[in-house]
């Protein structure tokens, strides 16, 4: 059974005339350990599907179920503990709390998950042992995005919802840290990556092409690369 | 984490979240101050009362009461108890004669003393217990011997008890202010009296009754209609003028907090408001890490939860402390009591879990927005408010009147919350300073329509009671004065029965006035007071019933005149009225228009100038003026915090928008011109609506002021000129405060990026 299942998956905005839609009966797959890039223009519905498998939307018709539980009927209380016990986010703008420090930062997350995993440790991870008592402030770009993912994997989440992860961030930087996704993912953790960077196709387990709100293609990398092999 | 995140949040915005503490600290601080200054006065009397055991009703009978008029009153089964009591006023044989009223208790255990100093009560000792302000104020101590006379006796003992009585906790005199050394109690044992039958005319109460109507029925009627005076502590002198003081503090009590507590509350929730607009992301991102709603919102709530819950902890501790010390000296001057304290009541507490609890629910209503919203819209950026095009916005009215005004108009119309808090702002401080300020008009009037207007004379002579005819002829010629007769009297009407006093006299040394404060001449007949009149809900031509005090029977009566009178309320008579209703006029002062001080011959037992007087006023009125310091102290700081904090609250809220003025090439005194006519504008509706809500405390300031008192409400032209003027420099000071940070302002940073 795979880990995410999306069936036929609904979710338009506003309503009457002005009514959109942003995904329009979408259905795909994802496995346990996957590195899955998910691509497409802006307005596709990039967002909204990364939102609706993170539990912070919900869609209008279909179904969502993650490691077998369907979570498209779930009330805010239930989605809010969906969250916290099995996704990790990573966001464009790292969206760090800007009155903790990178250790603390990390460290919240001991407030809201059973499965917390020592703070130290996944910064060692992410090679921010040095600066973990700094704030986001006198952090670069890129360390601030390793301490969004560090505060991401501290829960140890079934999935890590990456949403343009590398958008802020000069190319190489953005390489370390993709390669960093990408090794998260070789140890066992499924990793959707939002992008329209479509170079990092190359280095995907699986590619899922959207366009209006649909889906386009989904493609499955036999021998994917590794993102340092990448042609940028 | 959380709380971390929370406590370097509030250093950041230190100013604002200092304000919320200092605020609820205020509110919380003044009201249980005053309230615990009344508090424990009216604690500390009720258990002097207690200890006491503090007559509830007081019978007087001219004749004396027997003891069979004693088994009478007990079978009432309403009274519990009651004892017999002769009191004579005697003279002592000190300098200024003053006059000491004797007390011979049956029992000595209703209304007992309180002893400071010998030994207790003994019906076998031979001595005198003494009034200790008495004692103190003419340098006597415990042993000393004194010599009261009475009616040409003598009576001679030694001070074995200096003591303070629960009838004297207020010790009413001709001046306002008491005068210890001329005005005294004094016990002795009715054995020791030196006649061999005495007659007790006096008889005290001690009841469960509640219905003094009806008890003073069933009294009567036990004592077949014989007696003059039935008294309830509510007519009792002192007694009734202390529990008004109390009211009076405890009015003051609850006009602050709800001053403060409004402020607290605005600037709590613009504080908040503009906090959580700010970490709109932050708590969006909060919400997709899986953080519960519940725990995002107790961590918001917490912000002004903490500080209001120490602010009003503070409050509650320190307001009793620091605050009823300051009233105690000048209340002291007036009451007796046993024990200065103040007392903390319980709802003190509740007062700050309730100022803790609304700020709790304005934290709550900050967040409630932003909270409802699905994490995925919380961390996209608000979008901007949709701005109706706005009929001002159209008129060509507005653009006629420059960019100043225009950007004003429509500055204030979109952010409406914090025009609201600059004008309830100014509103609070000007009600505030118009109180203070007509406070202290009204009693200065009240002294000016007393003292100069009605008071016609310098001297005021006070006889002896036993005074002869020739005495007071003596007297009358040496002075060149007027006979006065004053005495209390009761009066009822058919809407109840209320204590009062009457004045008797012919000449114009007294000059009475009408309502307006006019001069006028008292009408041929029975004259009442205005304020007895309302309280009895009666006219000209409607009729009353009253009665001297120590007279039994009552009088019948049209009246025949109103006129309103200041500080003492009743009735105003002239000889031949009085003497038509079978009483004899046997005067009780000589009013004089030559300065008398220091005369002396036989019948004479004092002389009051009318600047002493005066002066008893200003005394007494010292614990009102440090109300009105208070006031006054209160509005500044209110005014100053909300505006500051508005100032604030703008200059970073406009920042971008000021910045890229400067950038286009205002110069920073302009900017500072475009706030501050804003702020002025605001200032100036809001002490506009200020005026009247002062006039309104001012009247339930005055209406605490005692049944005794009539004072005219009046606002006074300076008293808004000067509030104008404080609200106004507080405003233009803020707005200096501003101008430097202005000019400091960093164009380039500030317009640096948008997120």
């Amino acid at each position: 059974m795979a880990l995410v299942e999306f069936k036929n998956i609904t979710k338009s905005y506003g309503a009457g005339d002005t009514k959109q839609n942003a995904l329009d009966d979408v259905t795909f797959e994802i496995n346990n350990g996957e590195f899955v890039v998910v691509l497409g223009p802006s307005g596709a519905g990039k967002s909204t599907l990364l939102n609706l498998l993170g539990g912070m939307d919900k869609p209008c018709g279909g179904e969502i179920i993650i490691d077998g539980v369907h979570i498209e009927g779930f009330n805010d209380n239930r989605l809010t503990q969906y969250r916290a016990e099995n996704i990790g986010f990573v966001f464009q703008f790292y969206n760090l709390i800007p009155t903790l420090t990178a250790y603390e930062n990390v460290a919240l997350i001991k407030e809201i998950s059973d499965n917390y995993q020592n703070a130290n440790e996944i910064l060692k991870d992410v090679g921010l042992d040095a600066h973990k008592n700094k704030f986001p402030s006198q952090l670069s770009g890129g360390e601030q995005q390793r301490v969004s993912i560090a505060r991401a994997l501290a829960k140890n989440p079934k999935l890590l919802l990456c949403d343009e992860p590398t958008g802020a961030l000069d190319s190489n930087t953005g390489i370390t840290i993709l390669s960093l996704l990408q090794d998260m993912s070789r140890r066992g953790k499924a990793v959707i990556i939002v992008t329209h960077n479509s170079a990092l196709a190359e280095a995907a387990d699986k590619v899922i092409k959207l366009k209006n709100g649909k889906i386009k293609e989904i493609t499955v990398n036999k021998n994917p690369k590794s993102v340092s092999e990448v042609n940028w | 984490m959380l709380t971390k995140k929370m406590l370097r949040d509030i250093r950041r915005q230190a100013g604002q979240f200092v304000s919320v503490f200092l605020m609820s600290f205020l509110a919380v601080f003044f009201f249980s101050g005053i309230a615990g200054e009344s508090a424990g006065l009216e604690k500390m009397s009720n258990d002097y009362y207690v200890r006491t055991n503090f007559a509830d009703a007081w019978i007087y009978s001219r004749s004396g009461f027997t003891a069979g008029d004693m088994e009478a009153v007990l079978s009432v089964p309403e009274i519990k108890d009651a004892e017999r009591r002769l009191s004579i006023e005697t003279t002592a044989e000190t300098a200024g004669n003053p006059q000491i009223v004797l007390y011979f208790a049956e029992n000595h255990d209703i209304s007992r003393f309180y002893l400071l100093d010998g030994r207790d009560y003994d019906e076998n000792a031979d001595g005198i217990w003494l009034d200790d302000r008495f004692a103190e104020a003419s340098g006597m101590v415990l042993g000393d011997e004194i010599t009261l006379k009475y009616n040409g006796f003598g009576i001679t003992k030694n001070i074995i008890g200096l003591i303070y009585s629960p009838e004297y906790v207020y010790m009413s005199g001709e001046a306002i202010t008491p005068d210890f050394a001329l005005k005294g109690f004094a016990y002795i044992s009715n054995k020791q009296f030196p006649l061999p039958e005495i007659t007790y005319t006096e008889m005290l109460i001690k009841t469960d009754a509640e219905d003094f109507v009806l008890l003073e029925e069933k009294v009567g009627a036990a004592l077949k209609g014989e007696y003059s005076v039935f008294l309830t502590r509510d007519n009792f002198e002192s007694y009734a003028q202390l529990k008004m003081e109390i009211l009076q503090h405890k009015s003051m009590a609850v006009i602050f907090p709800p001053v403060f507590l409004v402020i607290t509350l605005l600037t709590l929730l613009t504080t908040m408001a503009r906090l959580i607009n700010g970490q709109r992301t932050q708590l969006g991102t909060l919400k997709a890490l899986g953080f519960s709603r519940r725990k995002i919102t107790l961590h918001y709530i917490g912000y002004g939860f903490w500080l209001t819950l120490f602010g009003s902890l503070l409050g509650v501790i320190l307001g009793p402390i620091v605050i009823p010390p300051l009233f105690y000296p000048s209340m002291s001057a007036f009451y007796t009591l046993p024990v200065w304290k103040p007392t903390y009541h319980w709802a003190f507490y509740l007062v700050a879990a309730g100022v803790t609890a609304l700020n709790v629910l304005i934290s709550y209503i900050a967040c409630r927005a932003v909270l409802k919203e699905m994490p995925s819209e919380a961390l996209r950026p608000k979008a901007p408010k949709a701005v109706k095009e706005r009929a001002a916005d159209k008129k060509s009215l507005l653009s006629g009147l420059g960019f100043n005004l225009q950007w004003n108009v429509r500055d204030m119309s979109r952010n409406k919350t914090r025009t609201v808090m600059a004008v309830i702002g100014a509103l609070g401080c000007t009600a505030l300073l118009v109180c203070a300020f007509g406070m202290n008009e009204d009693m200065n009037d009240l002294k000016v329509w007393q003292y100069e207007e009605i008071n016609r004379y310098e001297s005021k002579i006070m006889l002896d009671e036993q005074i002869t005819d020739n005495q007071l002829e003596n007297i009358l010629a040496l002075s060149n004065g007027q006979a006065v007769l004053e005495n209390a009297i009761e009066i009822r009407s058919g809407k109840g029965k209320l204590t009062g006093g009457i004045t008797v006299t012919d000449g114009g040394l007294l000059q009475y006035t009408d309502n307006n404060r006019n001069p006028i001449k008292l009408a041929d007949g029975v004259n009442i007071s205005f304020k007895i009149a309302k309280r009895l809900g009666v006219g000209i031509g409607d009729t009353v019933y009253w009665h001297i005090f120590t007279e039994e029977g009552w009088k019948e009566c049209r009246i025949a005149g109103i006129y309103r009178s200041p500080a003492g309320q009743g009735l105003a008579v002239n000889r031949a009225v009085f003497e038509s209703f079978g009483y004899e006029f046997k005067p009780t002062a000589v009013i004089s228009e030559s300065n008398l001080s220091g005369a002396t011959a036989e019948g004479i037992s004092g002389v009051l100038l009318n600047s002493e007087l005066t002066a008893g006023w200003d005394e007494m009125t010292e614990a009102m003026l440090l109300m009105v310091a208070i006031l006054i102290f209160a509005a500044v700081i209110l005014a100053a915090v909300v505006l500051y904090n508005l100032g604030l609250l703008s200059f970073i809220e406009r920042g971008r928008e000021l910045a890229t003025l400067k950038v286009i090439g205002f110069k920073s005194g302009e900017l500072t011109g475009l706030l501050l006519v804003q702020n002025l504008v605001l200032s100036f509706i809001g002490f506009l609506a200020g005026i009247p809500c002062g006039i309104l405390l001012v009247q339930s300031m005055i209406a605490t002021m005692g049944e005794a008192f009539d004072m005219i409400a009046a606002l006074h032209f300076t008293d808004v000129l000067l509030s104008f003027v404080i609200v106004f420099v507080i405003a233009v000071c803020v707005n200096l405060m501003f101008s430097g940070r202005l000019r400091r302002l960093d164009m380039v940073s500030s317009l640096k990026s948008a997120d």
